[in-house]
């Protein structure tokens, strides 16, 4: 008897609508845990990257995501942005680890 | 009695760089802040998150440091990208006693060429996210 390891398997596990919840769900606690993590002030024109974090779940595929296009500005940071990183501090406040791909 | 303070994980790192000859012989500057004058290299080192390991509570500290490796005003991708990578080689060497604490472990979680486009024409630089372990 041999044992072939399924390469897919962690693929077709995910699928699975127990793990879609279970993924939906950390997705949701990141998105909820970055939302501390970005400032929010009184100038209108600021503090909406906060309302744009989103966990979404379509065909399969969970993320959470900074839909919005200054979004890189608030995780990575610039010479005038400091990095509020709200995705990885999410990921980490949420007790996960962040690995980038 | 004296209160004990988690390892000062930004310092530790930054003073590491600053005097690692492999990072020295590169003259890239590091710093806590963005420099005034941005025409040479530099590092940014950032501290994301310090999270306590186990117990005793705040002995061992898990650091998450954003390294970010611009390129100077002429320098671009290659002095970028050479910069990361001689950076990141040299944390690897980081575990050990130090003035700052003592690194018992490092990882990285991150590596990223994300120029920065707040300059005009955007400036080259890569981003490491870094993690160390440390305690006093």
């Amino acid at each position: 008897m041999i044992f072939r390891p399924n390469p897919t398997f962690a693929a077709e596990m995910a699928r699975t609508p127990r793990m879609q919840r279970v993924l939906l769900e950390a997705a949701q606690a990141i998105a909820d845990e970055g939302r501390n993590a970005v400032p929010v002030g009184d100038d209108p024109r600021r503090g909406h990257i906060r309302d744009r974090i989103r966990a979404t779940q379509q065909h399969g595929d969970t993320r959470t995501e900074i839909d919005d296009p200054f979004g890189h500005l608030a995780e990575w940071g610039s010479v005038n942005n400091p990095a509020y990183a709200p995705l990885r501090r999410g990921v980490e406040a949420a007790g996960l680890r962040f690995r980038e791909k | 009695m004296a209160v004990i303070e988690i390892v000062d994980g930004e310092k530790l790192l930054s003073n590491y760089l600053r005097t690692h000859p492999d990072v020295s012989g590169l003259t890239a500057r590091l710093v806590g802040k963005t420099p005034d004058d941005t025409s040479t290299a530099w590092v940014k080192v950032q501290q994301l998150n310090a999270q306590d390991m186990a117990p005793p509570l705040d002995h061992l500290t898990r650091f998450v440091l954003q390294l970010d490796c611009y390129a100077g005003g002429t320098g671009g991708q290659p002095e970028a990208n050479r910069l990361a990578r001689v950076a990141r080689a040299a944390i690897r060497d980081l575990p050990g006693i130090h003035a700052e604490g003592t690194v018992t472990g490092v990882g990285f979680t991150g590596h990223a060429r994300i120029p920065d486009v707040d300059f005009d024409p955007p400036r080259e630089r890569v981003v490491v996210t870094a993690v160390v372990y440390a305690h006093p």
